[in-house]
């Protein structure tokens, strides 16, 4: 029994997408109620005595609820009634610039539970004293960092780093990691914004991955100060993930709404 | 699934493994109930998935939504820990009493229940 939870646990520390499940009405014979498995991203059993018959009757929902990272309950053949719950990594932000905003924007991505990274090329700014509640600070130039920071699809990346010149570098980067990351944010004015999408469309970056990218960030709260700055992109990293698109800054300015 | 649910569920079987007490009075089995939503109708504050740990001395980890409903649950949570089985409930937020306490989410949702590490070979 323990088996289950010591695999999962092994799951979540490995970074592995998944689900449990367990029977709430079951069958004596079959199997009984409480009953708990465990598979992997491709359906198949890791832990738990759930029984062949019932587990291949359960794959598409599994994969659907691994899919659309939704919890749910269903009836299967034989009566038994079974609450599935996808797994995930824990969800990481990523944090490109230690500056101003970024010292709040640890504080509060720790407190909604995120891993947080930060990044930065200045070792007096990339350093775990200034950044002590991060999980991972790392100084090194974002020309060659991103090999090291392995963005998944469970990555929320804000780009706020000390000026454009960078700013450009880190979303051209990013928009070509081999996996897309949830959400990519970047500060600036919408002038700025402006200026560099133009000199991304030149370089001949397509459109269309331009679109993904939410800036202006953040949602419409007002914000100055570097703390509200944090708050108005974190609540945007939110909406984003419940809502799969967000109607802040960025999407207001393309003047339709984004499918993120 | 809840982070901190999830850490406290890890770290109870951890400590199950080593735990000299493991099937008596005093096992921590025995002491908490594991509470997850697998169903929701109309509008209610958390949706399927959302988990909560009771302690039998009182301590809480995670939440499915507080109030009244919660309160509920909690007190199914207590006899499922007496009773060492598993159970289903369910919890309207629709009645008078939840009206009364100005809880107006007005939907419903189904609560399975198990006692902390649950699993039907032990018994």
């Amino acid at each position: 029994m323990q088996r289950i939870y010591d695999k999962l646990n092994e799951m979540l520390e490995n970074h592995q997408i998944g689900a449990s499940g367990v029977v709430i009405e079951g069958d004596p014979a079959l199997c009984p109620t409480g009953t708990k498995f465990l598979v992997n991203d491709a359906g198949e059993l890791l832990a738990g005595n759930l029984n062949k018959n019932v587990l291949n009757s359960l794959q598409e929902d599994l994969l659907m609820s691994m899919r659309s990272k939704k919890p749910m309950t269903l009836t299967v053949a034989g009566g038994l009634k079974i609450f599935l719950n996808p797994l995930y990594p824990p969800t990481r932000l990523l944090i490109l610039g230690g500056g101003h905003i970024a010292l709040p924007l640890v504080k509060l991505g720790r407190l909604m539970d995120f891993q947080v990274t930060v990044v930065d090329d200045r070792p007096s700014f990339a350093n775990p004293v200034r950044f002590g509640e991060a999980d991972e600070v790392i100084c090194e130039s974002f020309e060659t960092v991103f090999p090291r920071v392995c963005i998944d699809q469970n990555t929320y990346v804000v780009i706020v780093t000390r000026g454009h010149r960078y700013d450009q570098l880190c979303v051209e980067a990013v928009l070509n990691t081999p996996v897309q990351p949830a959400y990519i944010g970047m500060i600036g004015s919408r002038r700025k914004v402006a200026a560099i999408m133009d000199a991304l469309k030149e370089n001949g970056t397509p459109e269309e991955l331009l679109n993904k990218v939410y800036a202006p960030i953040g949602l419409d709260i007002g914000a100055q100060t570097p703390e509200e700055i944090a708050l108005s992109i974190l609540a945007e990293i939110i909406m984003v993930e419940h809502y799969g698109k967000s109607n802040g800054l960025g999407t207001q300015a393309r003047g339709k709404k984004s499918n993120g | 699934m809840d982070s901190k649910v999830l850490e406290t569920l890890l770290r109870l079987n951890e400590e199950s493994q080593t735990n000299q007490d493991a099937g008596s009075e005093n096992d921590l089995f025995n002491q908490a109930a594991l509470a997850t939503i697998i169903n929701t109708l109309g509008s209610t504050p958390r949706k399927a998935g959302a988990q909560i740990l009771f302690f039998r001395d009182g301590r809480v980890v995670g939440t499915i939504g507080g109030g009244c409903g919660e309160a509920e649950v909690r007190q199914h949570a207590f006899r499922v820990i007496e009773q060492g089985q598993p159970a289903v409930v369910e919890i309207n937020l629709t009645h008078e009493a939840a009206a009364e306490d100005g809880m107006v989410c007005g939907g419903a949702m189904q609560v399975y229940i198990e006692p902390a590490l649950y699993s039907p070979e032990k018994v």
